[in-house]
């Protein structure tokens, strides 16, 4: 498949967008503006100002005597600006005006509440495209923040606490101690003694190898828990200054958390029904009748893991009590003010995008739908469902469609399950109907 | 270090893609071998069984990791086993899977081991055949049993053991059948050290004349029923199984003369479930003197087709017959001809002998019931031309593989559709080789033919070399693209699908019906990723 340009695509989608909302001011009450991909300035601030901090961190290396675990560590860091810089090429980071508003004047009070914490203020919130509603701290002054937790947070204070978090990790130099962790372990002359004695040996080598192997992962993730829950205390901390008397909230951002990666709506058959009825191509049950997970029972006994020792992050609900008991938390006070729909709807719209831009087209058209249900004339709604059918069908003539869409799966709902297993009953003439059913809803 | 590096590669793999199932992904083990799991009536795919050693525990004991995929290529679940297998000095062995076959919630795993490189001229070149049940409701593995003397028995292994051969001498093969059974025939009955090793080129009558009983065995191996052969001892019979579904056995039986094998004229016709024998189909006619080519169960009827020659001393090709039979009586219905005569105007230059030119002939590839009551035949024609071997740096002999024909047949046997099909392959053979052995070592193009969906719509597979240059290029660095013919509602439909990329290698598999499943190896990192795709249709 000939590989496309990524900024040509985004600036041929905006295009196409700009020409419907024209049409859809008349038409609707909410209008969609969709989150600036084209942004090459910001993208090339973006670049340099990370360049110069990155900079910053490789020279502070050399104060590190040992060479191998420099080398390693400049390796691994290597590696990590490289990712970055590619993300940012591809589009991954946006700036809109809107989320910036939102996102900075909560920052803003974080760190006006926090001076005696002055590394706050040179903080960038980064804004990312993703599939997971998630945050996250990069090290270097950067704080990340996946738009799909934007539409997933119950409201500001919630995210609030999310940032405060991140930025503790920040303050408290967790990415750069986990780059120097790994770099330790790989260059730890113990593991290479032990590791050569595997090498030597004939027989059980495997068995040997996964034990120090696992013992390794096991100790690397118990830090990990080690440092979330240091990152609790301090967000909490930080928190409690800028936002005093709403302190119970932040218990409940863990339950909130917790439930996020739960699917909270679904397509029906009915929603099919509607969305793929035409007046050429009526809706054809036998589209959805596809079970392919039914008939096999799945083995969940974990067979190399306990997958108790290689969790990343500690229990949502242990870690909202052992903050609550810490500080006293009292869970009470007033609920505070839902999130506002504008951002909610912006940023469940922004993230079908997102996920088209990531070229995720099979997730990008279930969240399209999930919406378009909802929403059926809109217009956005179905430029994106047309430009992912697009997609899907040329990945379909070049047989690579499994690239883009995800096999059904038990750990899938089964609402995702039927999706995909829809899409792969379309013959190749119903989905070109569908194609245009949905080009001339534009 | 790197070994941890490597280790972690293998458990954790990449980010890229989240969509495909990375091998490495699924065993900390390395990667032996796969099979494919029908679903118990063989009508669709149920799943795959890939074979990983976990470790080597000495020198002929290892644990094996069986992992156990559904369709989709999601993980049903994995056990693993130490078990024992040959390892010797002076040659170079392999552990592989032999068959996998799903009865009910239980997965018979059949295992052996092989010399690698074999040649022609191997004498056993795979042996110590075991097996493993794994039960899809418990996800526990049995102990590994051997099959000797008709009855089952179970292997336990310890560090340190050693294998011999004189265990595998008595050893018998299960075959798996399309239904709920396995066959397996005796050894011989004298001598099975010296004549189970029997070289094949040399062939073996007294080795056929000694095995004397064959047995229909249900999943845990207890006799459903058994026949006694080769009573006769002045005669000598071979028996070989042909084809299966929940109902009947089909067995060929070859007619056995000193050293020469005599072309199957006979086929048993067995009640698959009570061994009560049906009937025998006598593989004869009038007027052309025909064998067995291959058979078919479908619709409540027998379809035998046939090489078709001329009664003479010469005994010239004239093409190929069909013959059809009931199910249930084994009385015969219809029998058509299929003669290079008739094809002429289809095929230019077609003589009645089936060749075009000096050296270039047909082979019937596949003979396909079509839904709607026709036959499809697919030929692809084969010619030699010596030239020089690249590889080899001598002068070799090449297959010369040029096109294929889709010819289609209504239900009078005439002709309703035929597309010729370009190609350009070369293949290097050894001299002398048959067309039988071609289609044995898959020199032809020509792969397989698969069943779409539900109304027996179906896709073919064949694969074709897109470099252009000169011959030395062509030959040295092909570039092999999946050739894709469908026929959906009567309609056909063909594509090509480049099997290559930027350090890509793609290879095609059997999948669930209406996909293709393909293996893309990076050739730089060495990392595989399955994936499913949809015929396009």
């Amino acid at each position: 498949m000939a590989k496309t340009n990524p900024q040509a695509m985004i600036k041929k989608i905006i295009t196409l967008l700009c020409g419907i909302f024209s049409i859809t001011c008349i038409a609707q009450s909410y209008i969609h503006i969709p989150v600036d991909t084209l942004n090459i300035a910001y993208r090339s601030n973006l670049k340099l100002l990370y360049k110069d901090r990155a900079a910053h961190t490789m020279a502070s290396y050399n104060t590190f005597m040992d060479k191998n675990f420099r080398k390693i560590l400049i390796e691994s860091y290597t590696e990590i600006n490289t990712e970055f810089i590619e993300k940012v090429n591809n589009g991954l980071f946006v700036q809109d005006a809107f989320y910036d508003e939102q996102l900075n004047s909560l920052f803003q009070q974080i760190v006006k509440a926090n001076p005696q914490y002055s590394e706050l203020a040179s903080i960038r919130i980064l804004l990312s495209f993703a599939e997971l509603p998630n945050a996250y701290a990069m090290g270097d002054g950067f704080v990340v923040v996946q738009l799909p937790l934007l539409a997933n947070v119950n409201n500001r204070y919630e995210l609030a606490y999310i940032l405060c978090h991140e930025l503790a990790h920040n303050l408290l130099n967790h990415p750069q101690g986990g780059l120097q962790e790994y770099a330790r372990l790989n260059s730890s002359k113990e593991i290479k003694k032990k590791t050569r004695e595997i090498e030597k040996k004939k027989y059980n080598k495997a068995q040997d190898a996964s034990g120090l192997y696992k013992t390794i992962v096991y100790s690397n993730r118990k830090r990990h828990r080690g440092v979330e829950y240091q990152a609790d205390s301090l967000g909490y901390v930080l928190y409690k200054n800028a936002f005093p008397g709403n302190e119970g909230v932040v218990i409940k951002s863990f339950t909130t958390l917790n439930e996020m990666d739960r699917e909270r709506d679904s397509l029906e058959p009915a929603d099919y029904e509607k969305l793929f009825s035409s007046e050429k191509q009526p809706f054809k049950p036998e589209w959805i009748l596809g079970d392919e997970i039914s008939g096999y029972k799945y083995d969940k006994t974990p067979k190399f893991w306990q997958i108790d020792s290689l969790k990343t992050h500690p229990n949502c609900l242990d870690r909202a009590q052992r903050l609550q008991k810490m500080f006293a938390i009292a869970n009470t006070g007033a609920l505070p003010e839902s999130i506002s729909a504008e951002l909610k709807t912006r940023a469940q719209y922004d993230a079908v995008m997102g996920l088209y831009v990531m070229k995720e087209y099979g997730k990008s058209l279930y969240k399209t739908l999930l919406l378009l249900k909802a929403n059926p004339d809109d217009k956005y709604l179905a430029q994106m469902v047309h430009a992912n059918l697009v997609k899907l069908q040329e990945a379909q003539k070049n047989y690579t469609m499994n690239k883009y869409v995800d096999n059904v799966n038990p750990g899938y709902s089964n609402s995702y399950n039927m999706f995909l297993s829809f899409l792969r009953q379309l013959r190749k003439s119903e989905i070109s109907n569908i194609i245009n059913q949905y080009q001339s809803k534009i | 270090m790197k070994q941890i590096i490597l280790f972690f590669a293998l458990l954790c793999g990449g980010t890229a893609l989240a969509q495909v199932q990375k091998l490495g992904e699924l065993s900390s083990g390395a990667f032996i071998d796969s099979a494919v799991i029908m679903e118990d009536d063989n009508s669709n795919v149920f799943g795959y069984c890939l074979l990983y050693q976990l470790d080597r525990k000495s020198k002929e004991v290892f644990e094996l990791e069986y992992v156990v995929l559904d369709k989709n290529l999601n993980k049903l679940t994995s056990v693993s086993l130490i078990q024992g297998a040959f390892k010797y000095t002076l040659a170079k062995t392999r552990t592989e899977l032999t068959f996998v076959k799903k009865i009910g919630s239980q997965l018979t795993v059949g295992v052996n081991d092989r010399k690698v490189n074999i040649d022609y001229y191997d004498v056993m070149p795979f042996f110590n055949y075991r097996f493993v049940n794994i039960n899809l409701d418990t996800f526990t593995a049995s102990k590994e049993y051997k099959y000797e003397g008709f009855t089952k028995k179970e292997f336990e292994y310890k560090t340190g053991d050693k294998m011999s051969f004189d265990d595998v001498y008595y050893l018998q093969q299960l075959i798996s059948t399309k239904s709920d059974y396995f066959v397996s025939f005796a050894i011989t009955e004298h001598n099975p050290e010296k004549l189970v090793a029997s070289n094949p080129v040399t062939y073996n009558y007294k080795k056929h004349q000694e095995i004397k009983r064959f047995v229909v065995l249900d999943k845990d191996l207890k006799e459903v029923w058994s026949k006694n052969i080769n009573a006769d001892k002045k005669a000598a019979l071979q028996y070989e199984y042909l084809d299966s579904d929940d109902e009947v056995l089909l067995l060929k039986k070859l007619f056995l003369k000193d050293k020469i094998v005599l072309k199957c004229k006979s086929i048993e016709v067995y009640n698959i479930k009570t061994g009560e024998l049906l009937g025998e189909i006598k593989i004869d006619d009038d007027v052309y003197e025909i064998d067995l080519y291959s058979a078919k169960i479908a619709g409540g009827k027998l379809h035998v087709f046939t090489n078709t020659h001329e009664k003479s001393k010469k005994g010239w090709d004239r093409g190929y017959g069909h013959l059809v039979f009931d199910k249930k009586t084994v009385k015969e219905t219809n029998r058509d001809f299929i003669l290079w005569k008739d094809l002429a105007s289809t095929i230019p230059g077609l003589t009645e002998n089936g060749a075009v030119g000096k050296d270039y002939g047909f082979a019937a590839q596949e003979f396909i019931l079509t839904p709607k009551g026709t036959l499809l035949l697919v030929l692809e024609g084969y010619g030699f031309k010596s030239g020089y071997s690249p590889l080899k740096r001598v002068q070799s002999l090449y297959a010369q593989l040029k096109e294929m024909y889709l010819i289609e047949f209504d239900i009078d046997n005439k002709i309703i559709f035929s597309k010729k099909i370009e190609k350009q392959n070369s293949v290097e053979v050894y001299a002398g080789i048959t067309e039988a052995d071609m289609k044995k070592y898959g020199i032809f193009d020509y792969m397989f033919c698969q069943k779409i969906n539900k109304d027996e719509d179906f896709v073919m597979y064949y694969t074709l070399n897109d470099q252009e240059g000169t011959k030395r290029k062509v030959s040295k660095k092909p570039l092999w693209t999946l050739g894709i013919i469908s026929n959906v509602s009567g309609e056909y439909g063909f594509e090509t699908l480049p099997l290559y990329g930027d350090d890509l290698k793609i290879y095609p598999g059997l999948a669930k019906n209406g996909y293709i499943r393909l293996l893309e190896v990076n050739q730089k990192t060495g990392q595989a990723e399955m994936r499913l795709e949809k015929i396009n249709y």
